[in-house]
């Protein structure tokens, strides 16, 4: 068991050290659920499985990350779900061993709405129609029955309008492991300050 | 305020194609189509006709957000001055949503005219797009645009043409009963030859008129799945052929391969049903 210290107020507190130890003992079996499963895991289904606290988890899941790196496979996290995936880099392997069937195609106006929601996430409907001067509602609808773009929320303004974020499939496809490994936009551009004159008054 | 104007409900106002119509720039691409459904048996479009342009609404909106069409040349009382006219016309006057929907557009020809002629905060930059890197006006949309325009390039053009960067593992087959399949495959095979004895005696259509997509099947089950558990009889609820049933049957069978849903027959003769996971 982990060492135990008493801080100034009584309270038993594990010190940094043991907690990264337990994330370095639980991240193999993560890694082995994960590939098991084949399929997303939420942190707290995981958490069940394995035993431990949700806390706990998470750091095994930065810890298992962390050791995939410069291998054949990744770890994905998004939204409280993480899922083991072939690394981007080797997508040419898989693609000559799988020889899977391609999706279909994107329009430029699905890849731009795509493109919008991952760098602005959470993100209304009417902000995104602002952004590309068009109505966005069936290119909304397909991503979202593609898996790519899911409802996150409700904005807490009238009409409690429904925010949009990626999903794990999203990064799937992009072959990233989070979203903050999304490339970063020019410098200089200070997107969460514009907003639409018509649209968000 | 246009918010006000939309409302909740989704308005008619023209939606782009969604699937990719080829390599083509975006500019050139199918413009945003304005549908006015001015009688209600006879859908017709309101077009605009000003000095400059000759066309939908919908196409003058995107064209002025896109920088095309110099916007402080357009005299926007003179559109509504066409719409009015026809609304006030007892023939082919427009409905409640289409006034609602040429408001919403009109607005924002208002707002991008607006935004044009201040002198401090020009809409539009003079650089050629083919230019690529022209200077961007911090603080207009269209710097904006262009922005995530060049980010949906750089990030999604590769996976268009190759398809997805990164790939779950594949379940072997004999994992897949246990984890999603909690169902005898003869149950579940016997169901579905009852599903196809309902549709027996249907007409036979010709041949090559209708087809179906496992793929598409694929995606209204998992919208269908968004929704709820359904029952297995359910999948089929609104199919008329055989072979809409067997594309609907090979969809679930993917997503099960995928890992998106299981099939569950908790008691013998009970219900059969499926549920998205995640």
């Amino acid at each position: 068991m982990d060492d135990v210290v008493i801080d100034i107020f009584g309270r038993a507190v594990v010190p940094q050290s043991s907690a990264d130890a337990e994330a370095e003992d639980l991240a193999p079996a993560l890694e082995a659920v994960c590939f098991a499963l084949n399929r997303a895991v939420s942190t707290s289904e995981a958490s069940e499985i394995l035993g431990r606290s949700p806390r706990a988890v998470e750091a095994a899941a930065e810890v298992l990350a962390s050791q995939l790196r410069g291998r054949g496979l990744m770890l994905q996290r998004h939204a409280g779900a993480i899922q083991l995936v072939t690394r981007a880099e080797e997508a040419w392997a898989v693609h000559r061993a799988l020889n899977p069937e391609r999706p279909a195609r994107l329009s430029r106006a699905a890849m731009e709405t795509l493109a919008i929601i991952a760098y602005r996430q959470p993100v209304t409907r009417a902000t995104i129609e602002a952004i590309r001067g068009v109505n966005c509602e069936a290119v909304l609808d397909h991503l979202e029955q593609r898996a790519l773009i899911a409802e996150t929320g409700r904005q807490d303004t009238p009409g409690r309008p429904r925010l949009f974020g990626t999903t794990l499939r999203f990064l799937q496809i992009v072959g990233l492991e989070s979203i903050a490994d999304l490339p970063a936009m020019p410098e200089g551009a200070d997107l969460a300050g514009l907003v639409d004159p018509v649209l968000e008054p | 305020m246009a918010n006000h104007v939309r409302g909740p409900d989704p308005l008619p106002v023209p939606c782009e194609s969604i699937m990719d119509p080829g390599d083509e720039p975006s500019r050139a691409a199918t413009p945003a189509t304005l549908t006015l459904d001015l009688a209600a048996h006879e859908p017709e479009r309101f077009l605009v006709d000003v000095p400059g342009f000759r066309g939908t609404l919908e196409e003058l909106v995107r064209r002025a957000h896109h920088g095309d069409v110099d916007v402080t040349q357009v005299p926007v009382a003179a559109i509504t001055e066409q719409f009015r006219a026809l609304v006030e016309s007892d023939e082919r006057r427009p409905g409640l949503d289409d006034i609602a929907a040429f408001l919403t557009l009109v607005a924002r020809l208002v707002a991008l005219k607006a935004a044009a002629v201040m002198p401090d905060n020009p809409l539009t930059d003079e650089t050629d797009e083919a230019d690529g890197d022209g200077a961007i006006e911090s603080g207009s949309r269209l710097a904006e645009y262009r922005l995530y325009k060049a980010a949906a390039e750089a990030l999604l053009a590769d996976t268009a043409e190759e398809g997805a960067r990164s790939f779950l593992g594949l379940v072997s087959p004999d994992v897949i009963p246990v984890e999603r399949m909690r169902i005898p495959p003869e149950r579940l095979a016997a169901a579905f030859r009852r599903v196809l004895e309902r549709l027996a005696d249907e007409e036979p259509l010709p041949v090559g008129a209708i087809t179906f997509s496992v793929a598409e099947k694929a995606d209204e089950l998992r919208a269908r799945l968004r929704g709820g558990v359904l029952q297995f009889e359910q999948l089929f609820a609104a199919v008329r052929t055989r072979l809409e049933a067997v594309a609907c049957f090979l969809a679930l069978l993917e997503l099960l391969r995928l890992g998106e849903a299981t099939v569950e027959q908790v008691e013998a003769f009970g219900p059969i049903t499926v549920r998205g996971v995640g």
